[in-house]
């Protein structure tokens, strides 16, 4: 980009503009991460007779040690992945049939049904999750009144698999609509041109949609599976309000309800923050393992 | 800014009760309260009125399940409520938190007059940390018209409870006698103090853990049987599903205590007049044949360590647990049975309550639990032997087995965090 | 072209009649979407006594909606309006400093090259790679250091930074804004900020409305930044709000449909949100198809 300069501009003025947008990610993003690393290396000790008073001491990395050696985490890591595996490709699945679909000329009710996918998204995760327990909940489901009233087998939403199912039902009802209208988008702003060509030479709406739109929506997918799976790291509204209502979700179900229940249930502020370090740091290396695989993949497939 | 003289005059009677050369402020002092409890804007209403310089609001900030979690965080703010409404069983960890003030001087005068399973809940060593409420005649109600038509009695024995439940489910498989939550380690940490377990107990520094006796393990068994049986429902206390099978007559029974008639009314209205109650049923031998149920839920009054109004606060404090119209209020609204032996002989703990209007010996009853209800102390680390218990039960009920095993694990849990800590700790053998 | 343009008028013409396969996959996407959403209007219709009498997916014919929304309103004297109050707020406080933030920082590094720019820009996008509640926590001890803990500000503040907002704006600066324009405006001698808020800030202003109403809907929906800062109830937003009302139960009898009623009326304002500014929904931002 070449720039001609009347008057040079001072070195100081790009920082007027992200400086604010820096100076608040110091703040609210660095800072208390750092914090975190902090509180991690120290614990609690009580000192004086009875109940005794707290005392924060330094503890080194005990705190670390007590978290990698929790099998409470790792199994919270292996249900996180299990719901993940379940959600990414039903979401991007759903998202891009119901994009194309929407793509497809002389589609009847493509509005409305825009809409209609779109809806939920604006459902917080807490609301949804408790519209969803409702559903799901023996003695008030209205699934279960369905399949009662035609004699079929009533469905538990609740055993120690089918759990996996509903929470993942919860994300997935959500998540879909959003990815759906980015990639229906995207699609938008390929030009028509390239589909009068296909047309002319024989191609019918299924090819295109495999040979030419598929292609050129790459980077639209992989950015939307990147956005899924961050989503599935923060998984934590759902199974803590399904949590009360049945006997298959435990508080430390996944990793961030574990973090959740050693900072404010067990008021062991420092296993918590040794344990969100750890996972902030995992999270950290898988995508950025994940990010580069899927650039990389993604810029291969381009022409 | 203080109200007209005459009001002032007006309240004096109440407040000369328990003031102590506090009442110098002239502007009004603003106290924030928290309480879950509902209608507890009526109680505090009666104090509002009568205490015009004294104002206190009430803040539903924090459920009882998140109550430590919120104050600690308000007290790290710099932002405590004044005056708080905490669980017997919270509080150990309020205290070693240095979240409330020691008010033993202001109890001293007191102690004769609070039950003492009340008393020893809020006072460990010779030091008294909150003033309580009430405490929790366990008492089992049930369905009494459904039952009359089954033709099965309410049961008195654990033996007779079995056995009603199972015939429960012959005579109705959409029934069921009662339900065993999970989610609710009070309840059957409430259950092994029948049997004479101490979860916590502290003797001059030195803390015994002892969750997972023999006789509790014994409970634990009971339980796993009727699971396994599908002689009880696996349902959660307070989930959607309880509140509906509660309303439509398919659960016949609560385990519960002396404050469940207002509870089951706020669910099932339309049932009133059709339940019946019993104490809680009792083992027939062995260990703790002779106690008639445990400490379960029940709370007290606390007042924040970083008030800047400690005398108020502690006026208010013993007025909203001892003070005979805050309780005949209460008793009124919340059916509790009061710590405060004076109020057990208010006139509307004569009468059934309004849900149960049959009930007529119902607070006899509760005066007759309460003495055969042993003490017991809770520990400082509460919170975190219920989330174990939450956790490792609900996998237990979904396996239909281990129940004891649970226990073990609340145990280890327990002494091994405490030990971590510092304290002086041995297990219970 | 915004987001929600039709499809049918833009691919007019094709030959052939309706497409029936993709509209009847449409629907049932539609109808999932929907259904427990028509269960909600249906169950917030009932009357406490009917809410697990009659069938499910009935409404209820007895007024029952307006007595719900009466009791809503009655509950703690409006407790349920003061969130509703609050989350607009947040969410509309939140998204419209963060809507500034972001234009600022994606003006600032589209338009000028200068030293530590791709450190900016690393740095925040790797910030996107930390889950939020990993901070929720540390963030709430600061802020408690501050003594802004339980406060309107403990929950806007960490609102404001948004990389994906920034990383839009970047990107729709770098589209949108001709250097040609800024260029004439330093040969009249314009200052920079000048420039930026005369000639900069027009033609991003679709953008800045996607930012702004994805901002507005993240914090909307957030639940655990809220619930872990405030510890005082006047102060909650409707998800926090709620979350303890299904919690505490209330002292009113029928808590169920109330809950229901509850988030019922808590997702309206958002769905009516998204069907007025549908137009200007520009999510190609995000797939990066940026056509000025």
């Amino acid at each position: 980009m070449r720039r001609k300069r009347y008057h040079p501009v001072p070195p100081i003025t790009p920082w007027l503009f992200v400086g604010p947008a820096v100076a608040l990610s110091l703040f609210t993003i660095l800072a208390p991460f750092v914090y975190s690393i902090m509180l991690s290396l120290r614990g609690i000790r009580v000192s004086g007779g009875g109940l005794g008073r707290r005392e924060e001491v330094f503890v080194g990395l005990a705190n670390y040690w007590t978290a990698l050696t929790n099998a409470e985490l790792w199994a919270g890591f292996g249900r996180m992945l299990t719901v993940g595996i379940i959600t990414v490709p039903l979401i991007l699945g759903f998202a891009l049939l119901f994009a194309l679909m929407l793509d497809v000329p002389r589609v009847r009710f493509a509005r409305f049904s825009r809409i209609a996918i779109f809806v939920p998204y604006a459902v917080p995760g807490v609301i949804a999750s408790l519209m969803w327990g409702f559903i799901y909940l023996p003695g008030v489901s209205p699934i279960r009144e369905i399949a009662a009233n035609l004699g079929l087998p009533q469905p538990d939403f609740f055993t120690r698999d089918s759990v996996y199912w509903s929470i993942s039902n919860i994300v997935i009802w959500g998540g879909v609509g959003f990815n759906m209208v980015i990639l229906f988008t995207a699609l938008r702003g390929i030009p028509a041109d390239l589909y009068d060509a296909a047309r002319i030479d024989g191609c019918n709406e299924w090819q295109i949609a495999r040979h030419i739109k598929l292609p050129l929506l790459l980077p639209a997918i992989v950015l939307t599976g990147l956005f899924s799976l961050i989503g599935m790291i923060q998984l934590f509204s759902e199974p803590t309000t399904l949590e009360p209502l049945s006997n298959a979700v435990s508080t430390t179900w996944v990793p961030m309800m574990l973090v959740y229940r050693d900072t404010f249930v067990a008021q062991s502020l420092h296993a918590g923050a040794a344990t969100s370090i750890l996972i902030a740091v995992l999270t950290t290396f898988a995508s950025v393992v994940l990010f580069w695989i899927t650039r990389r993949r993604s810029q291969g497939g381009r022409t | 800014m203080s109200g007209p003289f005459y009001r002032m005059l007006a309240c004096a009677g109440t407040a000369a009760l328990f003031l102590s050369g506090a009442a110098t402020a002239q502007e009004r002092v603003e106290l924030t309260y928290w309480n879950w409890a509902p209608h507890i804007d009526e109680v505090v209403a009666i104090w509002n009125e009568a205490n015009p310089d004294i104002h206190v609001t009430v803040s539903r900030a924090a459920g009882a399940a998140e109550i430590v979690q919120k104050l600690s965080a308000a007290h790290t703010a710099g932002n405590p409520p004044d005056v708080t409404n905490v669980t017997y069983q919270d509080l150990p960890a309020l205290v070693v938190n240095g979240l409330v003030a020691d008010i033993t001087p202001e109890m001293a005068s007191l102690k004769d007059q609070i039950a003492p399973v009340a008393w020893d809940l809020v006072t460990f060593g010779d030091t008294t940390w909150a003033t309580p409420q009430g405490t929790s005649p366990m008492m089992f109600f049930y369905r009494k018209d459904i039952l009359t038509d089954l033709g099965i009695e309410a049961p008195a024995t654990w033996e007779e409870f079995e056995a009603a439940a199972k015939a429960v489910r012959a005579a109705d498989p959409g029934k069921y006698l009662a339900h065993f939550p999970s989610s609710d380690p009070g309840l059957f940490a409430a259950l092994t103090h029948q049997v004479g377990a101490q979860w916590w107990r502290l003797d001059g520094d030195q803390w015994t853990v002892g969750i997972n006796t023999p006789a509790a393990k014994e409970v634990a068994a009971y339980w796993e049987r009727l699971v396994a049986e599908d002689a009880v429902s696996t349902m959660q206390t307070w989930s959607p599903e309880w509140g509906a099978a509660m309303a439509d007559g398919s659960l016949l029974g609560f385990i519960s205590a002396v404050w469940a008639p207002p509870l089951i009314a706020n669910l099932a209205p339309d049932t009133q007049g059709k339940w019946g109650v019993v104490p809680l049923p009792r083992w027939s031998q062995g260990t703790g044949a002779e106690l008639s149920g445990g400490v379960m839920g029940g709370s007290a009054t606390a007042v924040s360590s970083l008030t800047k109004h400690p005398e108020e606060a502690k006026e208010f404090a013993i007025w909203i647990t001892n003070n005979l119209d805050a309780l005949s209020a209460y008793v009124r609204l919340m059916n509790i049975w009061p710590a405060q032996l004076s109020a057990r002989d208010l006139p509307q703990l004569k009468e059934a309550p309004t849900f149960l209007p049959d009930a007529t010996d119902f607070y006899t009853m509760a005066a007759e639990i309460d003495v055969d209800t042993p003490s017991v102390s809770w520990g400082p680390n509460v919170s975190a032997a219920f989330d174990v218990y939450r956790n490792a039960m609900g996998e237990a009920v979904q396996n239909k087995s281990g129940f004891a095993g649970v226990l073990d694990q609340v145990q280890q849990t327990v002494f091994g965090d405490m030990s971590n800590q510092g304290y002086s700790v041995v297990e219970a053998q | 072209m915004s987001a929600f343009t039709d499809g049918k008028t833009a691919r007019a013409g094709v030959r052939g009649g309706s497409a029936w396969i993709p509209t009847v996959i449409l629907i049932l996407g539609a109808l999932y979407c929907l259904l427990p959403l028509y269960w909600l209007v249906a169950a917030a219709s009932k009357l406490p006594g009917e809410l697990f009498t009659l069938p499910s997916f009935l409404p209820g014919f007895s007024g029952g909606l307006w007595e719900n929304i009466a009791s809503l309103t009655n509950y703690r004297s409006g407790r349920y309006w003061l969130w509703t109050w609050n989350s607009l707020i947040y969410a509309g406080g939140g998204a419209a400093l963060s809507t500034m933030v972001s234009a600022m920082a994606g003006y600032g590094l589209a338009k000028y090259n200068f030293a530590g720019r791709g450190l900016v820009f690393g740095f925040l996008l790797g910030a996107v790679l930390i889950p939020g509640v990993v901070l929720a926590v540390p963030q709430y001890l600061l802020m408690s250091k501050l003594g802004l803990a339980s406060t309107y500000w403990s929950v806007l503040i960490p609102s404001i930074v948004s990389p994906l907002g920034i990383y839009l704006c970047r990107v729709y600066a770098a589209a949108v804004i001709p250097d040609e324009l800024l260029e004439a405006g330093r040969i009249d001698g314009a200052s920079e900020v000048r420039i930026f808020f005369s000639i900069g800030l027009a033609p991003m202003i679709p953008g800045l409305i996607t930012v702004f109403l994805l901002q507005f809907v993240g914090i909307w929906n957030n639940f655990l930044l809220p619930f872990i800062m405030l510890a005082d109830e006047r102060l909650f937003p409707l998800t926090v709000g709620l979350y303890t009302m299904v919690n505490q139960g209330t002292e009113q009898p029928g808590v169920y449909t109330l809950i229901i009623t509850g988030a019922l009326v808590s997702i309206l304002p958002l769905i009516a949100l998204f069907l007025l500014l549908q137009r200007y929904w520009r999510l190609d931002l995000i797939s990066g198809s940026v056509k000025g």
